[in-house]
């Protein structure tokens, strides 16, 4: 056999066996967005929080999970939080996905000033004052948003304001995708 | 008892696949005719346990017995019959089942054939891939196994009780399955070195039988899609769709080609690789759903012995195949195939065009592929983490589809072996223009604004259209099915760029309005049905003060999985559907809705519907084979 012949022989093979390895090794290694979090497909890890608005009551991870969540990490400091706001209220009434949030590192007095003139986009709200649960999730700035589906495991992370082409591009297509699971 | 019975079932399954793969093979070998008359035999055999198997677990649905875990996962005593009855392919174990139940039919199919190829090779080649597909749902997803505790009923996922489920999945299967037949029959032929004419004639009528079921379940999924899903979208390039449109585009190619191969003798080799091809696709579609390795709307609870197992099988399958292909090949296309028939051809002539368009689909299978799999070549060189969606699908596939358009406007019309350049653009340039003009004035008359890009292709669409309709007598199949896709494009362009949509706050008696038509919020009222209850509203569509129709949109909830659905209600028509989805209650009389007036949505599922029909009537006609009618 000629060179040629051989490598036209051998080729395709190894095509096939390239791709076939990529399939095992993702199988085996990937965590579909690995770097943008850790704890893609992982539980929520635990926590439990003091209820921004009734602090004697818990908010636990325990309440994410019945069906497909947001999890907003959030604080009245944070410039782009303000921003995302107006996209949140949105969220809640236009699209009925429900929010809970963490208020990071913040003053629950401005966390309830805050919710009371802007509007309240979230079902509950945990003051993380010393940022525990935050660094937990591994948080590196707010605003960032994790998507919960129905069995309370972390599905993806978005990092930073939540803006209208993320959510209709991004965001809400998965959203629809794992509550048609 | 059923569960037993049915495990049993699947036991003998296992074993006729057995029988029906190795002896046959060997005895192919050795020519042995004793071991090759048992292909047939045990090809029934198997498929009369997988028959009984399936029976068997659609009984323990209806009979709600909830001893068996599959049924408790995925049934509730309160769920309506019919759904209870498709239930059964409503989680991974069922549906591996019905792949299997599907693979039996068409072994089944191919079995009654009567033909002169190698009849027991090739069933011993689909009694390799039952073997297979057995040993998966034998050993890692077998619907027959009892709860060991008592289990809850958890009903049937909201999303899936709809009648678009009822058909579409074993519509989907079975086309998917259904390119097995294409590979099993080329591999036969392959080993026993005979790529002729009645090898493509057969392979042809498979393709096109498989094709036809794969048209109308991608259909029905997205019509699915758009009632339940419900934001009026009808393709989202979800991962799982594309593992369906993958197989689809490459199959298209395989049937095109198959005629060059069939008349011409030409690029037969291709048209071997392309079948098997089309197979892998399939497989590697089901590897991806199965796996979960891609997030999606449709994978489900997974456990990574199945993604192993699977991509076991895939590798087997595949090395073996392209082995066969590599090292037979010489031995098929060379000698008399060559001498028989293949002629020289000019380079503008049908031939061509037929390459170039199973080129361009093969071309557009592998942009779809890359960008489905892209997000996992990207983890594995550590790039980081990317999801491809829908843009860059848009934006690779215009380009691809502007010339698939081109070629399939002028290729029917080309002669074989050579065309007159200018001949062909006597007969089809005045359409062009007529064309042009009428997607200009068209577009110009519904939306006062004139879309360069949007014109383009509603031009060539119709140019494919008229240039197409002269064959109608001759070849009705192929007619159809260009038609069908000349109208599918016509309806994604209107339906894209003139679609208009509101996010709207209303309380009962407010009105709201949308292009020409006036949407009146009425009242709302509770309604129950078997599993869930809800609350239904009620609009008044008036277009010119002109009742046009009542629209009830609902929110349902389902009890057993304490899940919300949104219920959407749509008025079709031909130019346009109204689509109306209910939100939810901001308070006492305020509700969050969201309606939208789409022109030209059903002309979507009407192209896929014209494919379909196209399809059966080249399979009805013989159209394009030795035996049919010259043309």
């Amino acid at each position: 056999m000629s060179w040629q012949k051989k490598l036209n022989f051998i080729f395709p093979f190894i095509l096939l066996i390239a791709l076939l390895s990529l399939l095992w090794r993702e199988l085996f290694y990937s965590k579909p967005g690995e770097l943008a979090s850790a704890l893609i497909g992982e539980p929520v890890p635990t926590f439990s929080l003091a209820r921004l608005d009734a602090p004697s009551s818990l908010f636990t991870e325990k309440a994410l999970g019945k069906r497909v969540t947001l999890l907003n990490v959030w604080a009245t400091w944070c410039y782009a939080c303000g921003l995302e706001h107006g996209m949140l209220m949105k969220i809640k009434q236009d699209y009925q996905v429900p929010i809970y949030s963490i208020n990071y590192k913040d003053d629950p007095v401005a966390a309830r000033t805050w919710l009371q003139q802007k509007g309240n986009p979230y079902v509950m709200t945990g003051s993380d004052s010393k940022g525990d649960a935050a660094i937990d999730l591994g948080i590196y700035g707010t605003p960032e948003t994790f998507v919960i589906n129905a069995q309370g495991e972390i599905v993806y992370r978005h990092v930073g304001a939540i803006t209208q082409k993320a959510w209709d591009e991004v965001l809400y297509p998965l959203i629809k995708k794992l509550e048609a699971h | 008892m059923i569960g037993l019975a049915g495990k049993i079932a699947l036991w003998f399954a296992f074993a006729f696949a057995l029988l029906q793969s190795l002896p046959p093979f060997y005895g192919s070998l050795r020519n042995n005719i004793y071991l090759r008359a048992l292909a047939r035999p045990a090809a029934l055999g198997q498929c009369a346990c997988i028959i009984i198997a399936y029976l068997l677990l659609t009984i323990a649905f209806v009979r709600n017995d909830f001893s068996i875990a599959y049924v408790a996962a995925n049934s509730h005593p309160d769920l309506p019959l019919m759904y209870r009855i498709c239930a059964v392919w409503g989680g991974h174990e069922g549906s591996i089942l019905l792949w299997i139940l599907m693979l039996n039919a068409w072994t089944l199919a191919f079995s009654c054939l009567r033909t002169s190829l190698d009849k027991s090779l090739t069933l011993a080649i689909f009694g390799l891939i039952n073997f297979c597909f057995l040993c998966f749902l034998i050993f890692t997803s077998n619907p027959f196994l009892t709860a060991s505790t008592a289990l809850t009923p958890l009903d049937l996922n909201p999303l899936l009780q709809d009648p678009g489920l009822v058909i579409h999945p074993p519509m989907l299967y079975a086309g998917y399955v259904g390119f097995s037949a294409a590979f099993a029959i080329s591999l036969a032929a392959l080993i026993r070195g005979r790529l002729d004419a009645a090898w493509a004639h057969i392979t042809r009528q498979f393709a096109i039988a498989a094709w036809c079921l794969l048209t109308m379940g991608i259909t029905l999924g997205s019509w699915w899609a758009y009632r339940v899903l419900g934001w009026g979208g009808f393709w989202f390039w979800d991962p799982v769709e594309n593992a369906s449109l993958l197989p689809w585009l490459s199959g298209t190619a395989l049937i095109h080609t198959l005629v060059l191969a069939e008349k011409r003798q030409v690029a037969i080799s291709w048209a071997a690789l392309l079948a098997i091809i089309t197979f892998a696709l399939s497989l590697l579609g089901t590897f991806l759903v199965r796996s979960g390795i891609l997030i999606s709307a449709h994978t489900f609870a997974n456990d990574p012995a199945r993604g192993v197992f699977l991509l076991i099988l895939l590798a087997i399958l595949l090395l073996i195949a392209l082995s066969i292909y590599l090292w037979r090949l010489p031995h098929a296309t060379s000698h008399k195939n060559r001498a028989a028939g293949m002629t020289a051809f000019n380079l503008l002539s049908r031939e061509t065009g037929l390459l170039i368009n199973s080129g361009l689909l093969f071309i557009a299978m592998l942009t779809v592929l890359l960008g489905t799999l892209y997000p996992l070549i990207f983890d594995a060189l550590h790039l980081g983490a990317i999801s491809v969606g829908a843009p860059y699908f848009n934006k690779i596939m215009l380009p691809l589809a502007l010339i698939t358009l081109i070629v399939m406007a002028l290729g029917p019309l080309c002669r074989w072996q050579q065309q007159s350049a200018w001949m062909l653009w006597r007969q089809t340039a005045g359409k062009l223009l007529l064309s042009l003009l009428i997607s200009s004035v068209l577009i110009w008359g519904v939306s006062h604004h004139l879309d360069p890009l949007a014109i383009l292709l509603m031009t060539l669409s119709c140019w494919v259209i008229l240039n197409v309709t002269q064959f109608l007598r001759l070849q009705p199949g192929m007619t159809f099915a260009h038609l069908g896709f000349a109208v599918l494009l016509i309806g994604i362009v209107l339906s894209s760029t003139l679609n208009q949509e509101r996010d709207v706050r209303i309380h009962p008696g407010d009105t709201v309005n949308l292009g020409p038509y006036e949407f009146i919020f009425i009242d709302t009222q509770g309604v129950k049905g078997a599993n869930y209850r809800g609350i239904r509203a009620a609009f008044d569509v008036v277009k010119n003060n002109h009742h046009v129709t009542n629209l009830y949109p609902e929110k349902r909830i389902y009890t057993v999985r304490d899940m919300v659905m949104t219920k959407v209600a749509i008025h079709p028509g031909i130019f346009r559907d109204l689509y109306i989805a209910l939100g939810q209650p901001l308070n006492e009389n305020d509700w969050s809705v969201r309606i939208y007036y789409k022109p030209f949505m059903r002309w979507i599922w009407l192209g896929g519907i014209l494919m379909m029909l196209g399809g059966i009537l080249a399979l009805i006609k013989g159209e394009n084979s030795c035996r049919g009618k010259k043309n």
